[in-house]
């Protein structure tokens, strides 16, 4: 017999899950509080830049943001001061003005070298 | 208009209400506290000073012990609290994300004479105000962890948990999710997929979200990628790094009986040639008021995609600049401009990426421009507001290395000639965002929130059949059968404009210690204009509630229940009504000889007005409700159980008007049982005029009217998320995560479907083994990252592991016009959607990475090695029953089409201070 195919929905799942899931949330709540984290217990230090340092050390230096940190305080040890434009004038200063430059004028000339240009444009 | 003159009136009365603390949830971020003694007592008069890279700002806490600092850019801060006879107390390594609340409880010790400083760590912190699970990819990730660097917000996208191939939470995979550049959308207006491309080195921050969205965001049925791009502080910063890689650090991952059932993916896909350089800097101009930054990259790589192709190349130079004046410390100006131009070479023609061959690629010429400029006005402690511009122009032209038109031979599957379809794209998208942000008290602490967005964006698409210079440079395409058979000429240009206002008002409600309340609602003026015509073809006016509580359950801060529910409306999308536009040519039918010549024509619908837009059109939707439960654990750790159930309704597609239908039948190849067709009756005298209507209970009719089937669209998802997170502490951080999902209903996940789709003009797409599993279900989903630096050796260790349910996918037979009196063949589904899956895999992605300090100096070599374990788990099947010819050879349904990446390794250097 010919017949047409009907989409049909099947919808009893639908209200278990839930039911499910918040009862294994209720359950879970109970214990919870005990396992929040304890008191902030202070670090000593004498001094305000000794304290901060420690905070530092204890924290994996991997990311930029931490080397900025200590680059204050190796300002303070005699390396260059990043909050001035003299640094530029530091060897240091001059190799990044070299490696900006380098990078750009190749990205410059790649724009315009590497361009497919299409017909009609 | 009075919707508009009521939301003003309410705005002026909300205006007047006494300023308060309370916690509000922005793009920016907020962070405030309360300064206590070790009592509980509060202590006003305490010198609050929050030092960020751009400078400090300090206030006195109030007569509560109250302070607050709001319209904060994401990133670190440290906030110091001094009172004369009080320990100071220093708060370190506040990571402040997008659109986050950091709310402190600074309790003060006493001094003595040997302890004159407190200093506290940052936590893992739990924001026990918002409705909005929000997964973060920080600094820390994106600088440690080996990512991938292509199309950089979608990617990272696909990293964060419930997120796969795009598909958000049962979103239409690639083309549902808002991508956010500086909190403004950035989308390609014709179907909402990504368009600006920029640097991966430019991201500071990036803000996955989705679930419990509040009204300030919409646009969107999947998930919300919002990038926060970096900015220049007090103290210059660089960042230089080279990736390379090549041929000889890829491998093979292509089993011998995976080769010897598609020889096409003989050859791995590897990348045979890589060199991706930044060169950045951010700094001062001018101490504490105007910074600057600055970036440049030069991304090339050279691949052999898996398939028959062996070539993919892609030169892509981006430029960014960007300058922030503080006027004043509560006012901000930024202003940033990208250019960039990608261009690709092998991108693939008609028959798509498992079938095209070199030949048959075409090359791309995509330029851009992206501006954005920025204001934020800070009105004290308690109001503070924000204008964002931002827009692009561009264009994407695809042009076929071979012009020839393409030949399909509908017997074999095989195609050949050459890619069969240039076209050019243009774009331009101009949004103006504006925001009134407010504290206020009444019957509780109130952070209201009111906006508008007004969006203006072009379209012209341009898209043609090859012309063939062998039939009068007719624009032509050429369906075999064994032996020339049919030739068809069609072109297209369309021109449109979308145009959306966008009004929203959102509060998040602090009643008592411990509930908070986030209502809002969101109301989206849209409409669609033929730019030719200068008439508009549609218009929308959802109106979009956003309800959600969130409840500190022990009233410590340390954990939060919340639940949500919303109606997400899908942004302005041309697709939706681009056919009814005027600019399509007639399609042409005609007979072709040996040689292929033209003969007579035997068929030709006029291109005038095929398309029309049903008046009632309700805008594509999706219900969500979610709810979540978070919770610090042992200080570090972080834990968030999350119930989501997505409906997705008011799907669009199109009809064939006055259409009758008859029932015939047809064999089952594959279980050789009988099976229903459906031929069309009235071919001959009706013309042929599509609707673009809500598909959902649309009826096919016999002859006699009788219903032979009503479409009932529908798809839902239901997902368990449970998320682990451990914060960057002592060397070491981790994510972990596992979701279980389905997502099941007879509307796909795919491409344009719901939005602006061709399913449903006949019904052998429309009725036949619709319903079933969407293409982008993914049943378990399992995502761990971790991230270690070895001390002593400073060598850091970065992971990325995924275990993944593969696609479902669906057998289809190719039933040929003349069978079911139609225009064109159509690819019938020969079981229930979905019935059958790929397998599941699992890949593993390492970077490891070895540190030099120098003073303020980091040097760093790494190795990425993607697909360590080079897992060759196929990733799409041949669906096509019973073979398909692929690059000249016989590829039988079922067996593999495509493969994930081999194994490839890629070496960098970066020096950074």
């Amino acid at each position: 017999m010919r017949s047409a195919t009907v989409t049909v929905r099947s919808s009893s799942w639908r209200r278990t899950l839930p039911r499910a899931v918040a009862l294994a949330v209720i359950v879970a709540l109970l214990p919870l509080p005990a396992l929040a984290g304890d008191p902030i217990k202070p670090a000593k230090a004498t001094s305000l830049a000794a304290a901060v340092e420690n905070a530092a050390k204890r924290e994996a230096p991997v990311a930029p943001r931490a080397a900025a940190k200590q680059g204050g305080q190796a300002a303070a040890a005699g390396q260059p001061d990043l909050s001035k434009w003299s640094f530029f004038k530091s060897p240091v200063g001059i190799v990044v003005i070299g490696a900006l430059a380098a990078g750009t004028g190749y990205a410059i000339y790649s724009a315009s070298n590497d361009r497919i240009k299409a017909p009609g444009r | 208009m009075k919707r508009l003159a009521f939301g003003l009136s309410l705005v002026a009365a909300l205006l007047l209400l006494v300023p308060t603390s309370g916690d509000a949830q922005t793009l920016t971020g907020t962070i405030s506290g309360r300064a206590m003694d070790q009592q509980g007592g509060v202590l006003p008069g305490v010198t609050v000073t929050l030092v960020s890279r751009t400078g400090s700002q300090t206030q006195v806490t109030d007569e509560r012990g109250e302070f607050r600092f709001v319209g904060l850019n994401p990133g670190e801060y440290e906030v110091r609290s001094e009172l004369q006879g009080f320990r100071t107390k220093v708060e370190a390594g506040l990571d402040l994300g997008i659109g986050k609340t950091i709310d402190l409880r600074l309790q003060m010790a006493v001094a003595t004479l040997s302890e004159t400083v407190e200093v506290t760590a940052n936590t893992v912190t739990i924001d026990t105000t918002t409705t909005a699970t929000d997964n973060t990819v920080s600094k820390d990730l994106l600088f440690s962890m080996p990512l991938s660097r292509t199309n950089a917000a979608v990617n990272t996208l696909n990293y964060t948990p419930g997120v796969n191939s795009g598909s958000a939470f049962g979103g239409n995979s690639d083309y549902a999710n808002a991508l956010l550049l500086d909190g403004v959308d950035t989308r390609d207006p014709e179907g909402g997929s990504a368009w600006t491309f920029f640097n991966y080195n430019i991201i500071e921050e990036v803000q996955v979200g989705g679930l419990g969205q509040p009204a300030e965001f919409g646009g969107f049925t999947g998930a919300v990628v919002n990038t926060i791009t970096k900015s220049g502080g007090n103290k210059f910063s660089s960042l230089f790094e080279w990736r390379l890689s090549g041929e000889s650090l890829g491998s093979d991952n292509v089993s011998d009986e995976i080769e010897e059932k598609n020889p096409s993916l003989g050859e791995p896909a590897i990348i045979q040639d890589l060199s991706d350089y930044t060169v950045q800097l951010g700094g001062p101009l001018a101490k504490d008021k105007v910074f600057f930054f600055g970036s440049v990259q030069r991304y090339y790589v050279k691949d052999d995609p898996s398939g028959p192709r062996t070539l993919h190349k892609e030169v892509s130079p981006r430029f960014n600049g960007k300058v922030t004046y503080n006027l004043t410390p509560n006012d901000v100006f930024t202003g940033s401009l990208q250019y960039d131009n990608y261009n690709q070479w092998g991108r693939t023609g008609m028959g798509g990426t498992y079938v095209v061959t070199d030949d048959r690629t075409r090359e791309q010429d995509s330029p851009e421009y992206i501006w954005n400029f920025q204001y934020r006005k800070i009105f004290g402690t308690s109001t503070f507001l924000e204008a964002k511009y931002t827009g692009y122009w561009g264009y994407y032209d695809l042009t076929p290395v071979n012009p020839a038109p393409a030949i399909y031979d509908g017997e074999s599957g095989a195609y050949s000639g050459g890619a069969g379809n240039p076209a050019k794209y243009d774009r331009t998208r101009n949004q103006l965002n504006l925001s009134l942000t407010k504290y206020a008290s009444a019957a509780g602490q109130h952070a209201f929130k009111f906006g508008m967005e007004i969006e203006r964006s072009k379209i012209r698409n341009r898209w043609s059949y090859a012309s063939d210079p062998n039939n009068g440079n007719q624009p032509l395409f050429f369906y075999d059968y064994g032996m020339p058979y049919l030739a068809y000429s069609y072109n297209y240009d369309w021109q449109g404009k979308n145009k959306r206002e966008t009004f929203y008002a959102q509060d998040q409600w602090k009643i008592g210690n411990r509930l908070t309340a986030n209502l809002g609602v969101r109301i989206d003026n849209i409409r669609g204009e033929s730019t030719v015509e200068g008439e508009d073809l549609y218009s929308a006016t959802p109106v979009s509630p956003r309800l959600g509580l969130a409840y500190d359950l022990f009233g410590q801060g340390t954990s939060v229940l919340r639940a949500f529910y919303g109606q997400l409306y899908e942004g302005a999308v041309f697709w939706t009504w681009e056919r009814a536009v005027p600019g399509t040519s007639d399609y042409v039918v005609y007979e072709v000889n040996p040689g292929y010549k033209l003969g007579a024509e035997i068929d030709r619908v006029s291109g005038a007005s095929k398309y029309s837009v049903s008046d009632s059109l309700k805008h594509p939707r999706t219900d969500e409700f979610n709810i979540a439960f978070e919770q610090q654990l042992f200080r570090d750790y972080k834990f968030t159980g999350t119930y989501i159930r997505r409906e997705a309704k008011n799907f669009i597609d199109s009809v064939l008007v006055g259409a009758r239908w008859n029932p015939i039948s047809y064999t089952n190849p594959i279980t050789k049982a009988p099976m229903t067709l459906y031929s069309w009756a009235n071919r001959s005298s009706i013309d042929q005029k599509y609707e673009i209507i809500n598909i959902d209970g649309y009826q096919y009719l016999s002859p006699s009217g009788q219903v032979l089937g009503t479409v009932d669209a529908y798809r839902n998802y239901d997902g368990v998320m449970l998320v682990f997170q451990r914060a960057m502490k002592n060397r070491w951080q981790a994510q972990a995560s596992y979701v279980w999902s389905q997502t099941k209903g007879t509307i796909d996940n795919d491409g344009a479907e719901g939005v602006g789709g061709y399913n449903f003009e006949t019904p052998n797409n429309a009725l036949i083994n619709r319903d079933g599993y969407a293409s982008y279900d993914r049943t378990h989903e399992t995502k761990i990252f971790f991230g270690y630096q070895v001390p002593k050796i400073e060598v850091m260790f970065g992971g990325y592991y995924r275990y993944i349910s593969g696609l479902p996918w669906t057998p289809y037979g190719r039933v040929s016009g003349s069978t079911i009196n139609y225009t064109s063949s159509v690819n019938v589904n020969l079981e229930p959607r979905g019935s059958r899956r790929n397998d599941s895999f699992g890949r593993f992605d390492l970077r490891v990475e070895k540190v030099f300090q120098t003073g303020i100096h980091r040097f760093g070599v790494y190795m990425d090695a993607e697909n360590l374990f080079n897992d060759g788990t196929p990733t799409g099947a041949q669906t096509r029953y019973p073979s398909t010819s692929i690059a000249g050879e016989t590829v039988q349904f079922g067996d593999p089409a495509s493969i994930g990446t081999a194994r490839q390794l890629t070496f960098g250097m970066r020096w950074s201070f």
